[in-house]
């Protein structure tokens, strides 16, 4: 599987071009209960999708789909115009999508930086020493802490460690899944800074988040190219550009439409 | 002073053997989640291959262990990998996974036995067994070699796991496959490399130790024992402390055997049985529960009714006295296996009741078998039968609940290890002790003779155990449906949450395990009396495995599966026996019997409810047309609730 280039050159961003990634017609299930009833969306390149819910709209489900985590029932995935429905996460890893999962997506009991050892798998050939050497200029607490294990990281910490990844490895799309969880809010707000300083370098994104507020701010912030879809109960309930979703989104919350 | 130092140096020489093993067991353990019951067999098999390669081929000794470790034990350990232990590792129970490397070691015996046959052999030690001397002792060159391995062994895995990339990723499989997997690096890529590291590290153990001992089956596959005590001693997962405890099991080992004194027979008998002390004790002191364990819970099919169990009982009862009369004037040898075949499901009952549906793994049931004979064999003629049948039953469940009291807070592996250690123990000590057995190598056990009823005769000793099998089920039955049949699988699907709910759950535990210990003790005393004579051979450790594995092959969950397992197991050694006439057939039943039960529970692991429940999903549709049964109920529908509890998940 080739992988998916991180950022298109002008040319390339013809009007004809296919999406980065799209989902069409996903259906999943747990053993024999389907949560995801045929999910359609697209992301263009450089681009930033919001993906808003309520608990259990299938959300997370969605990304852990995309990252290759859970095989879909039926639909496709398609990743830079290449079908890679079945794939294993760890070739779609390679092939440059990058999930942030919710929690802690660290491994604890390794240090920090034999946390970013294991990053080099999917960091396209570069070196162990570049890919810490790039984590360390975006956190340098985590420079700091190079040799503590990582289990012993403070919560916001453990959760730069996670996303840390985002940086060094040079991936073509993002995935960040409830990246607020758990944490204080004055750490969510220098996280979503982070995630704002993200979209700058044309990186491609996929947000979950539960709280809509604060993405849907994000989302505005960085306006270049956004958009939002509001699931519920296993489908894509609304669509749109965040500014109106915002305004729809008590009426798609209580479950109207 | 200078035995001391002589057996100094040969525990630290089997202590080294011991941390090869260990870490080896370790490794994958850690990596994959299985605790490799196999990983002595491995062990086992791959010095063989050494054997066949160095001595009875002729090659070179170096060529001959680069072949067998770097090449074959790699491609092995992989093999099982791929084969076996990948399509495990998603959701299976603890249970589960203990019955496959059980069945695994089981397999790997009957293909050593297969491709060698019984005869025993010889390993040369390195350097032809040379010895150099230091400081007036002699110490020869193989237990040189032996220590520096284990010391290079240490360095390397230190290495690895720091050092390399490889190392890094298999601890990190460890903290989540998952997380790994998206990543960029696939966790089979990494669990395949430890399981190949394991079975080069079992091989290597069995190598270095072979030569010591004989090039025999059974001995190699126990010899890994020593080396559980010691992983359990580095409470499996620190490898340091598991070399450590490594040391301490060898040589007190080496000190035990100085010093014991020589002229009494227990304490003879007590000498090969030392690993699994040592492993008890290893049990007691760190065996505290720290590891997962998911829970999956199987699909129990609804029991019918008891005035239905019971009529049907009677009618067995009744048919089973033509029966036995019209099978004996075929042939005295098929009346004598349908009896051991009632003897047996009454056994495999009892491991039913407590691993079924308490989800408690036994390794020793054929040992209480053998407790209930040999008491009812010890008993004075002038005690009436069905008292000294009563006694021999409460003796069995005693022994079992004394066994299960410190074992009880065990589980999972940790439990399956002490039984396995007991079972082990009891056969040297009691089975094996002709103190015990009166003088001889067998003792006689005497048949039923109830009131003046005797019912000595093969045909009534069918209908006897027919009867025994009745009301084995009948006691199952109700159990299963009360209140405490219940609370034991509200246990086995969550011992925390019972615990919480208000649950005793040491109590239900040790319940169970005597009502368990103590009907198979009652079936044990009635075997004895079918064959007459019991002695060491009748309750191996093996056959308690076997027993095991057939029920599981047929159905752990289930009086259906229990009597299929059973009969499967008495008519298989026939089966192998006229296939293999005129040719070797001893070697050939040896062989094949472990590994056809072995593969076959390797391949039925996955589904508790076994063959037996495949069949009754076919047949129940077709049964519940008639009256007295409950509905047939297909694979369970998720109700509603359990579907919005799903779905929340997401």
């Amino acid at each position: 599987m080739p992988r998916a280039k991180a950022q298109r050159t002008p040319k390339d961003n013809g009007a004809a071009e296919a999406p980065l990634l799209e989902l069409r017609g996903i259906r999943a299930a747990y053993e024999s209960v389907e949560v995801l009833h045929g999910i359609d969306f697209s992301v263009e390149a450089g681009s930033l999708l919001a993906i808003l819910g309520p608990n259990g709209a299938g959300k997370s489900t969605t990304l852990r789909v995309i990252a290759g985590l859970m095989q879909p029932k039926s639909g496709q995935l398609l990743l830079d115009g290449h079908d890679v429905t079945g794939a294993s996460a760890d070739q779609l890893a390679r092939a440059g999508i990058c999930l942030i999962p919710e929690g802690r997506g660290i491994f604890p009991n390794l240090t920090v930086r034999e946390n970013m050892l294991m990053d080099a798998y999917s960091g396209d050939g570069r070196s162990p020493s570049d890919l810490e050497e790039a984590a360390y200029t975006q956190f340098p607490r985590l420079g700091e802490r190079r040799d503590q294990v990582a289990g012993t990281l403070s919560g916001g910490e453990q959760q730069m460690l996670s996303l840390s990844r985002a940086f060094s490895t040079d991936p073509a799309i993002i995935l960040l899944d409830e990246l607020s969880m758990g944490l204080a809010p004055v750490i969510v707000e220098e996280l979503f800074q982070v995630v704002g300083h993200l979209t700058t370098t044309g990186v491609t994104i996929v947000v979950v988040e539960q709280f809509a507020g604060a993405v849907l701010d994000l989302a505005d912030r960085v306006a270049s190219n956004c958009s939002a879809v509001v699931m519920a109960q296993g489908s894509v309930r609304l669509r749109g550009a965040p500014r109106k979703i915002k305004r729809e989104l008590a009426t798609a919350y209580l479950g109207g439409t | 002073m200078e035995k001391f130092f002589v057996f100094l140096i040969i525990g630290f020489a089997t202590s080294a053997v011991y941390a090869v093993s260990a870490t080896g067991l370790v490794v994958t353990y850690l990596t994959s989640g299985v605790f490799n019951f196999a990983h002595g067999a491995m062990g086992m098999f791959l010095a063989f291959v050494y054997w066949e390669l160095s001595v009875n081929r002729g090659w070179p000794v170096p060529l001959a262990l680069v072949v067998t470790l770097l090449v074959i034990a790699p491609l092995l350990g992989v093999l099982l990998d791929v084969l076996v232990m990948r399509r495990l590792v998603a959701g299976a129970s603890v249970a589960t996974k203990l019955v496959v490397t059980l069945a695994l070691l089981l397999s790997f015996q009957g293909l050593a036995l297969a491709i060698w046959g019984i005869e025993l052999r010889t390993l040369p030690n390195f350097f032809g067994g040379r010895t150099y001397e230091i400081l007036g002792l002699s110490i020869s060159w193989h237990q040189t070699i032996t220590i520096l391995t284990a010391i290079g062994v240490a360095f390397g895995l230190r290495q690895l796991f720091r050092r390399t990339r490889l190392g890094v990723a298999m601890r990190a499989v460890v903290d989540s496959p998952e997380l790994c997997a998206t990543k960029g690096l696939s966790p089979n890529v990494v669990t395949g490399a430890s399981w190949a590291l394991g079975a080069m590290l079992a091989g290597l153990a069995a190598i270095l130790i072979a030569p010591g001992l004989n090039l025999e089956v059974n001995t190699l596959s126990l010899l890994v024992v020593s080396a559980y005590a010691a992983a359990v001693l580095g409470r499996l997962q620190n490898l340091p402390a598991t070399f450590l405890g490594a040391v301490i099991i060898g040589v007190s080992q080496a000190m035990v055997v100085a010093y014991l004194p020589s002229s009494n027979e227990w304490v003879q008998n007590l000498r090969p049985a030392i690993p699994f002390v040592l492993l008890f004790i290893a049990l007691l002191l760190r065996g505290e529960l720290r590891l997962p364990e998911r829970a999956r819970t199987h699909a129990e099919p609804e029991p019918p009714n008891l005035r239905f169990t019971i009529g049907l009982g009677l009618v067995v009862i009744a048919l089973s006295i033509p029966f036995a009369q019209w099978l004996g004037g075929v042939s005295k040898s098929n009346l004598l296996t349908g009896s051991s075949g009632m003897a047996f499901a009454a056994i495999t009952i009892c491991l039913v009741m407590l691993t079924g549906l308490s989800g408690q793994v036994s390794l020793m049931h054929m040992s209480f078998a053998g407790i209930g004979a040999i008491v009812l064999g010890k008993m004075p003629d002038s005690v009436p039968y069905l008292a000294a049948l009563v006694i021999a039953a409460l003796v069995a469940g005693l022994v079992g609940a004394v066994i299960a009291l410190p074992a009880i807070r065990l589980r999972g592996i940790y439990l399956a290890l002490s039984t396995l250690a007991f079972a082990i123990l009891l056969d040297e000590l009691v089975f094996g002790n002709s103190d015990v057995l009166g003088g001889g190598s067998t003792l006689p056990v005497e048949r039923p003779n109830i009131a003046g009823l005797r019912l000595e005769s093969e045909e009534s000793m069918f209908v006897v155990l027919t009867v025994v099998v009745v009301l084995f089920a009948n006691v199952f039955l109700i159990v299963r449906r009360s209140k405490f049949g219940r609370m034991l699988s509200a246990m086995r699907d969550s011992p925390g949450a019972s615990q919480m709910i208000g649950m005793n759950v040491t109590a239900q535990k040790l319940k169970i395990f005597f009502l368990s210990a103590s009907l198979a003790g009652l079936a044990g005393a009635l075997l004895g009396g079918l064959q007459a004579r019991v002695g060491q051979l009748d309750f191996l450790w093996f056959k308690s495995l076997s027993v095991l594995l057939v029920a599981t092959i047929f159905g752990i969950t289930s009086v259906s599966g229990a009597l299929l397992g059973a009969f499967f197991f008495v008519v298989l050694p026939r089966i192998l026996s006229e296939v293999s006439e005129g040719g070797n057939s001893t070697t050939i039943t040896l062989a094949f019997q472990p590994l056809i039960i072995g593969l076959l529970a390797i391949a039925t692991a996955r589904r508790p409810e076994g063959l037996a429940g495949r069949i009754r999903e076919r047949v129940r549709p077709l049964m519940s047309r008639l009256p007295g049964l409950p509905e047939s109920k297909g694979p369970a529908e998720p109700s509603e609730p359990a579907r919005e509890m799903a779905g929340a998940k997401s």
